[in-house]
């Protein structure tokens, strides 16, 4: 799981066209969303479709869990981690 | 139905049994609705002031609310957002807040759980005035300032009218969903008071996720945006939505083709994109298909092109004047209208108006700046991207920490100034700002300073250690530049560059280098050129081996020594 961390970084730093940004300056325990790295809700969906296309992760329907695997570089390895297809 | 919307609560008290709404599988009647419209409108009627702030996010709980205002007497204003700029903007405008709004100050509140206090169930529900009853909504103006827009109910009533005299076969009895917030007029019309209006049942909660369309297995109507429809997984299971999906609306901002195709594969539905705004109400719609793309005015709706803008006159506006849209528009040769863009500087960005003026007034005002440009930037998703002059504050930042720490502090200066949306993306930096010939700051200057440094990557193969990516070399890559005039050829540090680029990438390490050996420039590199990038990591050693090749052409090879660690 910890070792999914760096390349889950680098998948949002390609996705989000993060400019001036290294997987090194990502806190993975830091919150993804507005205060922290600053994605905001479109980002969310895009990364969303990139992590589906890479790992073939599916996501429930409930919003609620979504956001808490969104929460964190270290939340979203977990999940990935648990989930992969591949 | 003309006058549905004014009568709303004497016709569903004959029908207490009527699905008015569902929440997680759970269904709200009518009964339901009027004991919460009660609630609402006996709680705010004791409140002082005419005027509330309306903040919601469950639809259901929000009609109850709105028609329990309008019960009330009360004059609603609905914020679009929570923003603390957007909060502390309505303060002077209301009496009070309403919902989920934040406290501010010493203004009154009334929140979802001060209504179990003061139910009224007696609370009589007269048919409402439509001449009286009014709602603000917000838009942002050119000067960056929100600009509320009154609508009266009669305005209301009349497009509900229009879309169920255009729509209403069409969407048939389906659930309507959506994922668009009913804060806005489109989803307050289509998700909330058309739905109403027309017996239909309409989901309380709104869509955020892809995941929660695709798990829709029941008749249903789907009220969207481009937002969630350009960006529709693919590898989702979409067949029991696309067998249960009947219409599905699309409006805020332009739909692209690409969209409107995967629409159609995806979900067997050509979307119905609607066109309109806050002022002036809906305008026209079309749907997706061979020779689209002209508009078709709706029901009411009379337009003319004016100097290349188009004006409109409906009983959606509310007077019968023309009113004068920023879209310029030509008259289409089959009929309709097409539309060309806006012709001033707000910029539609995920649905969102974007006044490029205020974020750039926003930025000129920031203490560490002394001028500022904000430009877009095209792309699959567009970015604003700002230019910025440092003041002597701004190059003590840059000077003591890096252009990291000048950005940063500048998007928290931005930060509940301006839609998080619109926050720029891109930055530069520079002692003047570029002007041309005319003593213009020029455009195309300001977007020459973005051009890309590196190209789109297509992975070929991605492992632990091994790695092999396709570059087509864009011939808009900033490399170019000078480089050489006439004979534009890649610099050799360019593909250095790349290669550490991608690495990090691939192999998710610190690809700070510390020793470069046998590096080999065999084959120059011309613009247009696709490459293909082999990287090989060797992580007990430290050693990245690179090479660049076409075919069976090398172009370029080496190997780093790298600080490595996993980053």
């Amino acid at each position: 799981m910890l070792a999914l961390e760096p390349e889950i970084k680098s998948l949002i730093i390609e996705t989000m066209a993060l400019e001036d940004m290294a997987p090194e300056d990502i806190d993975p325990t830091a919150p993804l969303f507005n205060e922290g790295l600053g994605l905001d809700s479109i980002d969310a969906l895009e990364l969303g479709v990139a992590l589906q296309k890479r790992y073939g992760v599916v996501f429930n329907a409930d919003s609620e869990d979504i956001r808490q695997h969104f929460a964190s570089v270290r939340a979203l390895s977990a999940f990935i981690a648990e989930n992969r297809k591949q | 139905m003309t006058e549905v919307l004014q009568q709303l609560c004497q016709r569903l008290s004959v029908q207490p049994q009527r699905i008015v709404a569902q929440r997680a599988g759970e269904s709200l009647s009518a009964a339901d609705f009027l004991a919460r419209v009660r609630a609402w409108a006996s709680a705010l009627a004791r409140m002082p002031g005419v005027s509330y702030a309306l903040y919601l996010e469950d639809s259901f709980e929000f009609a109850a609310a709105l028609f329990g205002g309008w019960h009330a007497g009360k004059n609603l204003w609905l914020p679009g957002d929570l923003l603390p700029a957007t909060v502390s903007g309505l303060a002077h405008r209301v009496h009070g807040f309403a919902g989920e709004l934040p406290p501010l100050g010493d203004l009154p509140r009334l929140s979802v759980a001060d209504l179990k206090e003061v139910s009224d169930l007696e609370f009589s529900l007269d048919p409402l005035d439509a001449d009286r009853c009014c709602l603000q909504l917000f838009t942002s103006g050119s000067s960056g300032d929100p600009v509320a827009i009154a609508k009266l109910l009669r305005q209301l009533q009349n497009e509900v009218n229009s879309l169920q005299q255009q729509f209403g076969a069409e969407v048939g009895e389906a659930v309507v969903h959506g994922t668009v917030s009913h804060q806005h007029i489109y989803g307050l019309l289509f998700r909330v008071l058309w739905p109403l209006a027309s017996a239909r049942c309409f989901a309380a909660r709104r869509l955020a996720y892809p995941e929660e369309i695709a798990a829709i297995s029941d008749p249903a109507t789907l009220v969207a945006s481009p937002a969630h429809l350009k960006r529709l997984p693919e590898g989702l299971d979409w067949a029991p939505f696309a067998g249960a999906l009947g219409v599905c609306f699309s409006s805020g901002g332009p739909l692209p083709v690409e969209a409107a195709q995967a629409v159609l594969r995806l979900w067997r539905q050509a979307p119905i994109e609607v066109y309109g705004s806050t002022e002036t109400g809906g305008i026209g719609w079309r749907q997706y298909g061979p020779g689209c793309g002209a508009w078709t005015a709706l029901p009411t709706v009379d337009w003319q092109v004016d100097r290349g803008l188009l004006q409109v006159r409906s009983a959606h506006l509310a007077d019968s004047h023309w009113y004068q849209t920023e879209d310029r528009a030509v008259a289409a040769a089959g009929g309709g209208f097409e539309l060309l863009g806006r012709a001033d500087r707000i910029y539609k960005l995920e649905e969102r108006r974007i006044s490029l003026s205020a974020i750039e007034q926003h930025l000129q005002s920031a203490p560490c700046l002394s001028d500022a440009r904000v430009l877009v930037l095209p792309g699959a998703r567009a970015l604003i991207a700002a230019v910025v002059v440092p003041s002597a504050e701004g190059q003590q930042i840059l000077a003591r920490q890096d252009k990291k720490a000048l950005v940063r502090t500048l998007r928290e200066w931005l930060t509940g100034k301006v839609d998080p949306i619109a926050l720029p993306r891109r930055w530069r930096a520079l002692d003047v700002l570029p002007i041309d010939a005319r003593g213009k700051v020029s455009q195309a200057a300001l977007a020459a300073l973005f051009r890309p440094m590196r190209p789109q990557p297509t992975w070929l193969l991605r492992e632990a250690q091994t790695a092999e990516l396709s570059l087509i070399v864009d011939p808009e890559l900033a490399h170019f530049d000078g480089h050489f005039p006439g004979t534009p050829v890649l610099p050799g540090v360019a593909m250095l560059d790349w290669a550490l680029h991608y690495a990090a990438g691939a192999f998710g390490i610190d690809s700070r280098c510390l020793q470069m050996d046998v590096l080999k420039f065999q084959q120059l590199v011309r613009p247009g050129a696709e490459l293909r990038l082999r990287l090989d990591w060797e992580p007990q050693r430290g050693q990245l081996s690179f090479a660049f090749h076409c075919g069976e052409q090398r172009h370029a090879s080496g190997r780093f020594r790298l600080n490595g660690q996993a980053s």
